[in-house]
């Protein structure tokens, strides 16, 4: 019935019982074609219904306590549980700090052990974010003699944009989205045959 | 409004995305009853999904648990609605664990029903069974579509969110899913 293939999305919905729909039900009342063709989706749809596992008494009397205590379990064991339950905004602070927190360690930890030659400092900035910049504003090339902690870098190592940034992604991702736990790539590598023995594993278990 | 007064006014509410949304900020902003809430509003879902894939009644318990579990750990990189975000980690535990299970079942076929508490006739078993053996045919998308729309309840624009697709791509996905059991099954044995 080509000329009512534009019904068909609408009685996909109404079948499911996804909204009432009166102009498809005045559309059902005077098209056979269409009748037939949701009685047909809509005993289909009962039936795959049917296979849920859901008995009639489940109860879930104290499932949300017992979720709780586990999450608790989870909170006190896990700083990472705290972590994802702040803020984005909290998070990428938070995450910004600490990983200028680390590279302001790592230049101390880069002085020289032994007194070196005064000699030239060239002070570049580089394209780090502003909260990185304002606590680990130095690249320092050449050697520099003692005195203030931005001259006492020892020669030959430079702190560079990738240390602190790798830091940075790890810490602070502001455009994750949470698709780390994919659907798509949950379902990778499961193939209809995995999903095929298992219904058959539950079918058939002799 | 008060927090008393939003939790109990949530807890109520049978279709509120806004409802969600103040639950998720209280639990935010360290109100974990707003938590407890949530898994109340939501539970019956979870385990639907849960239930269709655990070996038994345990394993359905954990698979929820988890599912709660993680929403609670990841909350902070939630976007958008609460619910279809949720069922989407409830599929994913469980089919993770459905892929661990099959590993184990092709060497070893369990002595019992896997399902036990679920008490059938033979005949209402078999029809079952070839429904579920028909919907495991499904393309992967079409499976998801079946399963969020039927068991976790979710609207078809849900589902849509959920899968990043459109809600009409859902309706579509549905309907080709739907046509094909029909097919597979036969009208009269569809039940029709
Ligand atoms: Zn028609």
């Amino acid at each position: 019935m080509p000329a009512c293939e534009g019904w068909a999305l609408r009685i996909v919905a109404d079948v499911t019982g996804e909204a009432e729909d009166r102009e498809l039900e005045r559309h059902l009342a005077s098209c056979s074609g269409c009748r037939a063709e949701a009685k047909l989706l809509a005993g289909t749809v009962a039936a795959i219904r049917e296979t849920r596992r859901v008995p009639e008494d489940l109860s879930l009397a104290g499932f949300a306590s017992r979720v709780a205590e586990r999450a608790e379990r989870f909170r006190d064991r896990s700083p990472r549980g705290l972590w994802w339950t702040a803020s984005r905004g909290t998070r990428y602070s938070l995450g910004v700090s600490l990983a200028a927190f680390v590279a302001s360690v790592a230049l101390v930890l880069v002085r020289p052990v032994r007194p070196v030659r005064p000699g030239p400092v060239t002070v570049r900035h580089h394209s780090a974010p502003l909260a990185l910049r304002q606590a680990a504003p130095v690249r320092v090339t050449g050697t520099a003699g003692a005195g203030s902690s931005a001259t006492n870098s020892a020669a030959g190592y430079q702190v560079t944009p990738d240390d602190i940034e790798g830091d940075m992604e790890l810490l602070a991702s502001p455009d994750d989205d949470g698709q780390d736990v994919s659907f798509d790539s949950a379902f990778a590598g499961l193939s209809n045959q995995d999903l095929k023995t298992f219904d058959q594993m539950l079918d058939n278990p002799s | 409004m008060p927090e008393e007064a939003v939790l109990a006014k949530a807890v109520q509410a049978s279709d509120a995305v806004d409802d969600d949304r103040q639950l998720v900020e209280a639990f935010r902003r360290g109100d974990r009853r707003a938590f407890e809430v949530l898994v109340k509003r939501h539970q019956r879902p979870v385990w639907a999904i849960a239930l269709r894939f655990a070996k038994d009644r345990d394993a359905a318990e954990d698979l929820a648990q988890r599912a709660f579990v993680q929403a609670l750990e990841r909350i902070g990189e939630l976007k958008g609605a609460f619910r279809p975000w949720l069922m989407r980690i409830a599929v994913n535990l469980s089919k993770n664990h459905v892929r661990d299970h099959a590993k184990f079942a092709r060497g070893e076929v369990p002595d019992r029903p896997v399902a036990p508490w679920f008490e059938e006739s033979l005949d209402e078993e078999r029809q079952r069974s070839r429904v579920r053996v028909a919907l495991s045919d499904l393309t992967r998308r079409q499976r998801e579509v079946v399963l969020l729309r039927i068991d976790a309840d979710l609207a078809f624009a849900e589902v849509a969110q959920a899968l990043g697709i459109t809600e009409n791509n859902a309706k579509v996905t549905f309907h080709q899913a739907v046509k094909k059991l029909k097919d597979r099954l036969g009208g009269e044995d569809a039940g029709v």
